[in-house]
């Protein structure tokens, strides 16, 4: 009697085993990342629609740069910009935001970008210890097409106060002496000059390589809606 | 009498064994920073494993000047540098000093923070005394 149930429950657990390999195979399948948009080494295109444009600050400007000449926005027609203020004492946010800034650069890079077309600028609002030489090494070390603007200190209030940057030179009680409180954002500037978005530091960097892959695409139409607007 | 003994001792052992924070430290990291800054920060997971709290008070770091205990707070969207005398861990607890929160404030580096490197220092606790930490000097 025994005998004829062998096969039976050999062919039950078969089933079982059976089972087992497709339940795991589902739960694999569903974890799976889904599938990329576009075919193996193409460049994923930026997302449709353009970005607004933030109203109410930013505006051009010329400050000292560690170029050696002064640099004004109106130079960089033409070009993304992404503009981010701090200082070089700063240990923690500072650091933090250039390093996604440099990160970004580098992913536009391998990402096959025209990087002649984007440039980065970091502006110091301590220029009582940064000087032009020292701000220099400093934004080459997160990426080496980083320009420093350093200007006196009524030129960086009065640049603060156009993008709405918010900084207070605070006395934390620290041995490192005075420190800032400030904003954090980078500011993502269209080819005609307008700012298009503002990076928080909590935003991944995906988010600034986005940003600067449409505004490159839109750039011709942001060109002659420029144009339009300066001829109304 | 030998047994009160037995029972004094038994309750010594108890006492010492009982109320003992053991703090383990982890993944220690500083950014690495350019020739020309000597400030930067380091970053570590603060663990007590044991059963009773305890308080980070400070910390020192071979070739780093002045270490501080540092805390980004956010107000809105203005990040502003608190320093901080004392960091709780509580028993059975962590504190993770991180990017854009607690951090060692390491002021006025006397060696290179270049990316590859390796700081070596202690944290000093209230209870568990100082406690060995290395920080890896990394780009990030």
């Amino acid at each position: 009697m025994s005998e004829p149930a062998k096969p039976r429950r050999t062919l039950r657990n078969a089933g079982l085993a059976l089972l087992a390999v497709v339940a795991v195979s589902i739960t694999y399948w569903m974890t799976l990342p889904p599938a990329p948009p576009v075919a193996a080494g193409a460049v994923p295109p930026p997302a449709a629609g353009s970005l607004p444009v933030v109203s109410g600050l930013g505006g051009d400007f010329s400050l000292p740069s560690t170029t050696g000449t002064d640099l004004a926005l109106a130079d960089l027609r033409g070009k993304v910009v992404l503009l981010n203020f701090g200082f070089t004492h700063c240990p923690d946010i500072c650091p933090l935001v250039l390093t996604r800034m440099g990160a970004a650069l580098r992913e536009l890079e391998a990402q096959g970008a025209d990087m002649a077309r984007v440039q980065s600028v970091f502006v110091t609002f301590d220029p009582e210890r940064d000087t032009l030489d020292h701000l220099r090494e400093y934004v080459a070390y997160f990426h080496p097409s980083i320009i420093g603007l350093r200007g006196d200190a009524t030129q960086t209030a009065d640049l603060a106060r156009q993008y709405k940057v918010i900084y207070l030179k605070q006395d934390a009680g620290s041995a490192s002496g005075y420190v800032f409180q400030h904003s954090d954002f980078i500011y993502v500037i269209d080819t005609v000059g307008r700012v298009r978005l503002l990076v928080g530091s909590k935003d991944p960097e995906a988010a600034i390589v986005e940003a600067v892959k449409r505004l490159l695409r839109d750039s011709q139409k942001d060109h002659s809606d420029q144009l339009a607007a300066e001829k109304k | 009498m030998t047994r009160m003994v037995t029972v004094l001792f038994a309750l010594l052992l108890a006492g010492s064994a009982a109320a003992a924070p053991a703090i383990h430290l982890q993944g220690g990291w500083a950014r690495a920073m350019p020739p020309v800054t000597k400030t930067t920060a380091g970053y570590v997971t603060v663990m007590n494993h044991g059963d009773a709290d305890d308080v980070l008070l400070g910390a020192r770091v071979d070739g780093i000047r002045v270490v501080e205990i540092h805390e980004m707070v956010r107000d809105g969207d203005m990040l502003r540098m608190q320093r901080r005398e004392s960091v709780a861990v509580p028993a059975g607890g962590s504190v993770q000093l991180a990017p854009g929160g607690l951090h060692l404030m390491l002021i006025d580096a006397q060696q290179p923070l270049a990316a590859g490197g390796r700081l070596e220092g202690v944290l000093r606790f209230r209870d568990a005394g100082e406690v060995k930490v290395t920080l890896d000097l990394r780009a990030q």
